[in-house]
This record gives C-alpha cells, structure tokens and sequence, in this order.
C-alpha cells in the first residue's frame, strides 16, 4: 500500500492491525465504498474497533478545538438502551414509506397468490359441484364460506343454510353432532362469525380442499347426499370413509391452529378413488348419472373376482384351455 | 482511488450512516452517536451546569435525533442538524424545571470557532475543567512526540481537513503514504489518549452514587 507502511507491535493481530488501518481511512472518507460496507458492518459487532473510532474523533475534536467535556463512558450504550425501550421500531422515515412499499409488496404478493390459489380452488371444486341432489351453485358456496374448521361453531346453522341441501342431511345428522361437538370445543366460536368480508381470500386459499377439509358437518352432508345419490353398497358399504374423514378432520382442526401451515398431504382431494362416495365425480367417464353408481375404474388395482362373477368368470377358461 | 468517498469526505461517512439508519439499521446510529456525544454533551453544558444532567438531556437529544432522522434530507451537515436539537432540547429541559433558559441561542458558528476561548455559561466545575485541560495536554504532547512527518500529516488533516490528495501533493508523496502516515499518527495519540480514558472512566464509575 505504501513505501513506509507502518511497523506494529509485534503481539499485534494483522488483521485487526488492518481493520484499524481501514477505519483510519474510513473516517476521513478514504475508504472505497465496498471495503467501507464491510467495515461498517464490522463495526456494528467489533466493540474494540468502534472504541477505536470514538477515541479517534475525540482526539480529533481536541485538536480541532472542539473539544469541551467528555460524555459518560457508557453514553452510547445509554442512547441505544433508550432507544431499544422506547421501541423506537424504526424512524420516520421516508424510508418508513419504503418499508410500506415492501409491506405492500409482500401483500401484492399473497394477493396475487390467493387469487391464483382460489382459481385453482375453483377448477377443483366445480368438477364436484354436480351432485345429484345438491344445487348447482353448492361448491361455489362452499369455496366462498369462511375456512371450514372455523366454521364447527355455526352447526346448528348447517342444515338451516339455504345454500345447503338439508335434503338428506337427516340421515347422518347426529353422526355429525359428536365430532362437531368435539371441534366446537377447540375452535374459538366468536372468530367465526366475526370473520370480516375482508379476509375471505384467505379462507379461500384454505379451501381449495372442499372435500378432505371440510368440517365433519358439511361434509357429512354431502356424504349422506352421495350416499343417497348412490343409494347402493357402492356408495360405503364398510363406513371406512367415515374414519378417513375423523382422520381428515383432525388434521383440519390442526389446521385451524396452524393456519398458516403447510396442507398435510393426506388432506388432497385426490386420488379420489380413496373416496368412494365420491366415484360419481366428474373424474369418471359420465356425470352423475344413475348409471355412475358403479364404482370408478382404477386401472393398477387388482380385479378381485366378486362372489357371482367367479363362476361366470371361470366358465370359459375350460373353453380357452380345451386342447383343440 | 476512492473518489466516490474523497469529497467532503467526513460529511459524506455521516450521511452514508444516516442512510444506513433510515434504512431501519439501527446500530449505524450508535456510530453517530459516538462520534458526536461529546461535542453534544459540550453543547449541553453550555445550558445545564450539572454533570449527570447534561448527560440525560444528550441522551434524550440523541433519542429524539433518532425518532426525526427520517426528515433529515442531507441537505445541511449532520451535525448542523444535531446541533440544533440539542438546543431545543435543552432550552425544553429549562423550561420544563422552571428554569429560565439563556436569551440567545448558542450558534453553531460561535461553536465550531470560539469552542474554547470563548465560555458563553461558566458551568463548568473544577474537575470538569481540570479533565479537559489534562486531556487536552495529552492529546497536545503526543502530537508533538510524533515525527516531523506524522505530525505534518495529521495536521493536514485534522486541523487544516485537507484530503488525502490535497496532503499528498502538500508532501510531495504518494497518497498510499499519506494514509499510512495519519494511521500511524492516530495509533500513537490513541496510545497515549486511550490510558487516560480509562483512568478517568474507572474514577467516574468509582464516584458514582
């Protein structure tokens, strides 16, 4: 750096040796912007260096004449313990707008995230939406209610909904009071219905999962539609959805705790053929005819022989074995 | 060779720290802070005779410092700007004690120049009085213990605030020299500065109640 560079004391770190020599040259504004970012970065943790610097400007501020009384020798630590107490977060700033272009960045962001999550909610669940006994607007009604675990306070409304089929709902009505008892006492009933228009998006984004989230009630409902719908052992001859969705539930009233959290992937609407009931989904050939009471073709699963069939089944084989 | 940073060069480090603490990093204003407490707390005295007062009214001028920073535009030096605030702040603390606050304001001017010479409040004590004499002897006799060119160098700069290149071309050397010359200048006052320091703070804690 320089012909008559300086001789340091031999127990002297180089580099501290050479972080001092920086800060000498930061100080009188010498220091190339880059090495400066460092060093002042450096500075904000380096108690020894940023005692150096404050030495430096006092003996600086002596010779210049300036110097009149010295401060206490905690006075910094005294401002910034104000400071911190005050919970100054940060200062008025114009950088405070700024901060409100970030903030709104980020809400840009989300926004633009919920809007494309709630499309894709909506190609989800429009497919459902022809039940064969339910209104045609019910999955648009269910993606515009408020996140479904939230919704466990509202069951005695349930079957009172217009926009809800009460048809069937009967049928497995006090099924569903136990569990939505259960989530009645987990979920905090007076932020459901306060739940402001405003924050609908988010209840959105919650929702593109109509079938494996939703609150025992509802979904309950739509079972014992499907059910009716089906009106055959198709439908759920074993009750082991009922389980599935006691699982499924669970998980929606951790939802409800962890808002935020990240969907467990049990929680997806598909593979659909775990779900029995809903075979009659626009996921099959047909549309929820009479005939879709069948159950969905699963291309990897093994054909097991029905009782009836097998003798059928087996009949021509001697025809196909019979040696010619 | 770090042109960008060459011009008014002092003026230039504060505003990149106000930057820096308008940008929300908050320990750039502990730089400031350290940089100017004690000619604050000068200021201050100026105003307030007692010791341990003047120290609260400086930490509050740097705390309502820090809350305005953001209005603070560059457009005047940093330390104008805070200089200003400690004069409100301390006319404020009279007032607020029912005390009367001094007729005129002590310009900035009055104090850049006539720091020393001139004492517009007599408020200082004798072991006030006594620190700033011993201090300034020591910063005094280091500077003159150092080499001819050293002590050249840090003149130059110090006193005179010329820049790098203005002090080379004064000392007919490269600027690389130049800037070794002042560091090692700076070392040696802080070798004799630094002992001091920690004597008198050691005694301050000692006498506090």
């Amino acid at each position: 750096m320089s012909q008559d560079s300086s001789n340091p004391d031999p127990g002297t770190d180089k580099l501290e040796l050479h972080h001092r020599q920086q800060l000498s040259a930061l100080v009188d504004g010498a220091l190339v912007p880059d090495q400066a970012r460092f060093l002042l970065r450096r500075l904000q943790h380096d108690r020894e260096l940023a005692g150096c610097y404050e030495r430096w400007q006092l003996s600086g501020q002596v010779l210049r004449g300036q110097f009149q009384c010295l401060a206490a020798p905690d006075f910094g630590a005294r401002v910034a313990a104000a400071i911190q107490a005050e919970a100054i977060a940060e200062p008025v700033v114009h950088a405070a707008a700024g901060g409100r272009n970030a903030w709104t960045r980020w809400g840009g962001g989300a926004a633009a995230l919920a809007a494309s999550v709630a499309a894709v909610a909506l190609l989800v669940s429009r497919p459902q939406a022809p039940l064969p006994d339910a209104p045609a607007t019910a999955p648009s009604v269910l993606a515009a209610r408020p996140a479904p675990v939230d919704a466990a306070p509202e069951v005695p409304a349930v079957a009172a909904m217009p926009a809800m089929p009460a048809v069937p709902a009967h049928v497995e009505a006090p099924v569903a009071a136990e569990p939505a008892a259960a989530l009645a006492a987990v979920a905090p009933a007076p932020s459901v219905r306060a739940r402001p228009r405003s924050q609908r998006p988010q209840a959105v984004v919650r929702e593109p999962l109509p079938v494996a989230t939703m609150h025992p009630v509802a979904r309950t409902t739509i079972t014992a539609t499907a059910t009716a719908a089906d009106a055959g052992p198709a439908g759920n001859p074993d009750g082991r959805p009922h389980t599935d969705l006691a699982r499924v539930a669970a998980s929606a009233t951790a939802d409800a705790h962890e808002p935020f959290a990240s969907v467990p992937p049990d929680a997806r609407p598909w593979p659909r053929a775990a779900l029995p009931q809903q075979a009659s989904g626009a996921y099959t050939a047909s549309f929820g005819g009479e005939s879709t009471a069948t159950r969905t073709f699963y291309p990897f699963e093994p054909r097991l022989p029905a009782a009836g069939e097998d003798a059928s089944a087996r009949a021509p084989s001697p025809a196909w074995d019979a040696p010619r | 060779m770090a042109d960008a940073m060459q011009k008014d060069s002092p003026q230039e480090l504060d505003l990149e720290l106000v930057r820096r603490v308008q940008r929300g990093d908050s320990t750039a204003f502990d730089l400031l802070v350290r940089k100017y407490q004690h000619r604050i707390v000068g200021l201050i005295g100026r105003y307030i005779a007692d010791w341990s007062e003047c120290q609260d009214v400086a930490q509050d001028t740097f705390v309502r410092a820090y809350r305005a920073i953001g209005n603070f535009r560059g457009d005047a030096q940093f330390y104008t700007w805070l200089h200003r605030i400690a004069v409100n702040t301390a006319k404020n603390h009279l007032v607020a004690n029912n005390r009367r606050p001094p007729l005129g304001d002590i310009d900035i001017a009055d104090a850049e120049q006539y720091d020393v010479g001139i004492r517009l409040r007599d408020t200082d004590t004798p072991e006030r009085e006594a620190m700033r004499e011993e201090l300034e002897r020591t910063v005094m006799q280091a500077v003159e213990a150092l080499p001819e060119e050293l002590r050249t160098a840090i003149t130059l700069r110090e006193v005179d605030g010329l820049s790098y290149e203005e002090i080379a071309q004064k000392m007919q050397c490269p600027i690389g020299t130049v800037r070794s010359r002042i560091f090692r200048a700076r070392e040696a006052i802080d070798a004799e500065l630094r002992p001091l320091l920690d004597v008198q703070s050691a005694t301050r804690e000692r006498s506090r109640p």
